[in-house]
């Protein structure tokens, strides 16, 4: 194409460009005379160089003047040439007072060795750490940030954090997280003697339920709501129901027939602080015969707080008793019995123990010997009659109770000297032993037969 | 003089500067009025990339470059007038024409 252009269109297209370079310039010569330009670039050894007009530094200006941060341009002796109002505030000073101040003069003692590390780092780019500053007599913990103003200033621009709140915060929060170590401390000791506490607890627990449980009898306690607070293995065995199910239940919630029973009636009794021992109940549920007692458990005060029953299984007891009624009943009977024989015989008897004393008589002996039955029981026949000792009615009831037999004998009434009696000594033979002797007379000679 | 195609755009700037303040204003609302959803700018502050003022050879701020359509153009100042930004970037015939259409 460029071939075929003739030297006329060179020169056109040459001019064309040149029009154009020259409206550039004259842009930016127009831009600069109006104030539109904020910035040149020079370029040196292919390094460009930027130079910022009027207006740029005054936004910049604006900004570091009043942002929040501190801001200070030190030389690279460490004069302070230039502070915002921030740093004034943050230490406290004016900005007359602090400029021309070498910034070591406001370094703490503490932290001069690592200001001067960060400073010596930003001369070659940029430094940052936590420093704290003095002045008059105040000591302001600041984060810093350095920051090389090369080469077009000769010196170090910092950026000021105060770190003053932050740091009280942080010992705040210190002191707090001490104060919660503490409490953790004591928590930890104060769970561990709980956790002693409650093994001895637990141990003493054990120890009561192996005592509870060893028991033939049926424990449980309540509480003041008549709820199951402690039942015993026996409950479990004779009610066939599971322990668990039962604790924190109320008692007439379990077994419902109890509600208005002397159940009832005696565990809130007992919790009202009484002792209670009632009288033997036929159980209903397990068709036992329960003997009960409530004693309250009272605490240091002598508060009730807990009901503890005991009921024991006395079925046996209690049938054996019954037996027994009826067979002394039985026995009263038969003695009544005898007794009617006795007194209808038309023979005297009396009925002496091995000891001589008198078991029983008859109707006919006490007619006849002006006795009454009652007086002469338990008291000794010699006591009664002592003109017998000796005699041959004394001699026969020794051999009867010796063990030997005797024929029926004629004896001669001793107390009644003038009757003749037909007697017969008797043993008292109970369980193939000799207990006593009875002795049945007949009269056989009476005075007034004699007499006639 | 347009051949076509989206509008690129290179805007050197120093920081926050009022004219380049308004340089970005400007140029923002000329795009958005005249070519919307057609054009590509960039944003660059000479103070972060000093480097690039060598490469489009930028003397001043602001100073925005048209890298296409056409020929590499250049504009100085905060483009604050209007028909001159259209008429240098040759924005203005393709607005008429579209207008037009």
């Amino acid at each position: 194409m460029r071939e075929t252009l003739t030297k006329e269109d060179l020169l056109v297209l040459e001019i064309e460009a040149l029009k154009r370079q020259l409206e550039e310039y004259k842009d930016l010569v127009s831009a600069i005379k109006h104030g539109e330009v904020d910035a040149l670039a020079i370029t040196k050894n292919g390094t460009p160089d930027i130079f910022t007009l009027e207006s740029t530094d005054y936004v910049y200006r604006v900004l570091v003047e009043n942002f929040a941060e501190g801001a200070l341009n030190i030389s690279e002796d460490g004069i302070i040439v230039y502070a915002n109002f921030a740093f004034e505030t943050i230490i406290g000073s004016s900005t007359t007072s602090i400029m021309g101040v070498n910034i070591e003069t406001i370094i703490d003692p503490a932290s001069k060795k690592e200001f001067k590390r960060l400073f010596q780092k930003s001369f070659s780019g940029k430094s940052k750490g936590e420093i704290v500053l003095t002045y008059n007599g105040k000591s302001i913990p600041v984060y810093v940030s350095l920051s090389s103003l090369y080469p077009r200033f000769p010196g170090i621009g910092i950026i000021i954090t105060d770190l003053s709140e932050k740091k009280k915060q942080e010992e705040k929060f210190s002191k707090q997280k001490l104060v919660s170590d503490e409490l953790e401390t004591k928590v930890q000791q104060r769970t561990a003697e709980l956790t002693d506490k409650n093994k001895e607890l637990q141990r003493q627990k054990d120890f009561i339920e192996a005592v509870l449980n060893s028991s033939h009898d049926i424990i449980s306690v309540y509480d003041q709501e008549m709820r199951y607070v402690l039942l015993n293995h026996k409950v479990e065995e004779f009610y066939k129901l599971d322990r668990k199910d039962l604790i924190s239940k109320k008692v007439t919630e379990a077994f419902p027939h109890s509600k208005g029973s002397a159940i009832e009636q005696n565990i809130q009794s007992c919790l009202q602080g009484n002792f209670i021992n009632d009288e033997p109940y036929l159980s209903p549920l397990i068709n036992r015969w329960l003997q009960p007692y409530y004693i309250p458990v009272k605490d240091d005060n002598g508060v009730t707080y807990n009901a503890l029953m005991i009921a024991r299984d006395v079925t046996e007891m209690y049938d054996a008793n019954k037996s027994l009624e009826r067979k002394n009943k039985a026995l009263d009977e038969s003695k009544s019995f005898l007794k009617q024989i006795l007194d209808s015989s038309i023979e005297i008897i009396a009925v002496l123990n091995r000891n001589l004393e008198f078991m029983t008589v008859n109707k006919k002996y006490e007619l006849l010997m002006n006795v009454r039955r009652e007086d002469l029981k338990g008291k000794h026949l010699f006591e009664v009659n002592p003109q017998i000792k000796g005699t041959y009615g004394h001699e026969c009831i020794l051999k009867i109770l010796a063990g030997e037999s005797l024929r029926n004998e004629k004896i001669q009434g001793i107390v009644k000297s003038n009757m003749m009696f037909d007697t017969y000594f008797i043993p008292l033979v109970i369980r193939k032993k000799i207990k006593g002797v009875i002795i049945m007379s007949r009269i056989i000679e009476e005075p007034d037969t004699q007499r006639k | 003089m347009r051949t076509g195609g989206i509008y690129r755009f290179k805007l050197f700037v120093t920081g926050m500067s009022i004219t380049s303040v308004r340089a970005i204003e400007n140029i923002k609302r000329i795009c958005e009025k005249y070519i919307p959803n057609n054009y590509e700018l960039e944003i660059i502050d000479i103070h972060k990339n000093p480097t690039t003022l060598t490469e489009y050879d930028i003397i001043a701020c602001p100073t925005l470059v048209k890298l296409s359509p056409g020929d590499l153009k250049k504009m100085l100042g905060d483009l604050s007038n209007e028909d001159k930004v259209l008429s240098g970037l040759g924005i203005l015939k393709e607005g008429r024409e579209r207008n037009i259409n």
